[in-house]
């Protein structure tokens, strides 16, 4: 059985150094794959809030990375999240996997960023210099992660 | 009875509080809801498509049997990563 790691945090991480966590020194593991999610400079945001409900998220974070590490077979699986205000180019958000194969660590990390981003409960507020706004999820936020929860024909408790 | 209400996110903006204590007879969040708007017009907003209902920080649906002394949280649909 493999090993989850999952971390809400508001301090800044560096990724490099949550990707060294996740390499398995393990001559089984042939394949480590990662997804880093920034602030992006979009139609002159000043920064990020990210607000998660105590307890609840965690509990989503834990139940996505362990539902990985079954389905996927990982040796190591991560998600780290921040939350608080964050700057223009910090990092949000860092998913990783390591398995024997490249396609099991690849689709590991997409499935738990798609599954992630509407089923575990964060809000992102977007400040401009002109106000803020509240970010809803779009549409193929919803079809990313449904895809992953409809493969099996249920919903794998997410 | 009494529920112990929460509002997450653009909720607690819009409605101007993060949480509050309410006497009422509702035997679900939708009923509660109802008893929320006779008070606060604003809290029409809570039965908007995709709200998530918590109930005792575990999801359920709007219509879910609630108990008194219960904690119920209302927020606007998930958007991490």
């Amino acid at each position: 059985m493999g090993e989850a790691v999952t971390r809400i945090q508001s301090a800044p991480f560096d990724p490099a150094t949550a990707w060294q966590t996740v390499w398995a020194e393990n001559s089984q593991c042939g394949a480590v794959a990662s997804f880093t999610g920034l602030v992006r400079s979009d139609e002159n945001l000043v920064a990020l809030e990210l607000e998660h409900y105590p307890g609840l998220t965690e509990q989503a974070l834990d139940r996505i990375a362990g539902i990985a590490l079954t389905r996927f077979e990982l040796a190591r699986a991560m998600i780290i999240h921040r939350i608080g205000r964050m700057d223009v180019g910090d990092p949000i958000v860092h998913v990783a996997a390591s398995a024997p194969h490249r396609r099991a660590a690849l689709d590991a990390v997409s499935f738990m960023i798609d599954v992630l981003k509407t089923q575990a409960p964060f809000w992102k507020k977007a400040y401009y210099a002109k106000g803020a706004e509240w970010i809803e999820p779009r549409a193929e936020d919803h079809s990313a992660a449904t895809q992953w929860l409809d493969n099996t024909g249920k919903k794998e408790g997410v | 009875m009494v529920f112990e209400v929460q509002y997450f996110a653009r909720l607690r903006d819009e409605l101007g509080r993060s949480a509050e204590t309410v006497e009422s007879q509702a035997a679900t969040p939708l009923e509660l809801i109802d008893d929320l708007v006779r008070s606060d017009e604003r809290a029409r907003l809570l039965s908007e498509p995709f709200i998530r209902v918590i109930i005792n920080d575990e999801l359920a649906a709007i219509d879910s049997p609630i108990q008194p002394g219960d904690r119920i949280a209302f927020c606007p649909p998930f958007s991490g990563g």
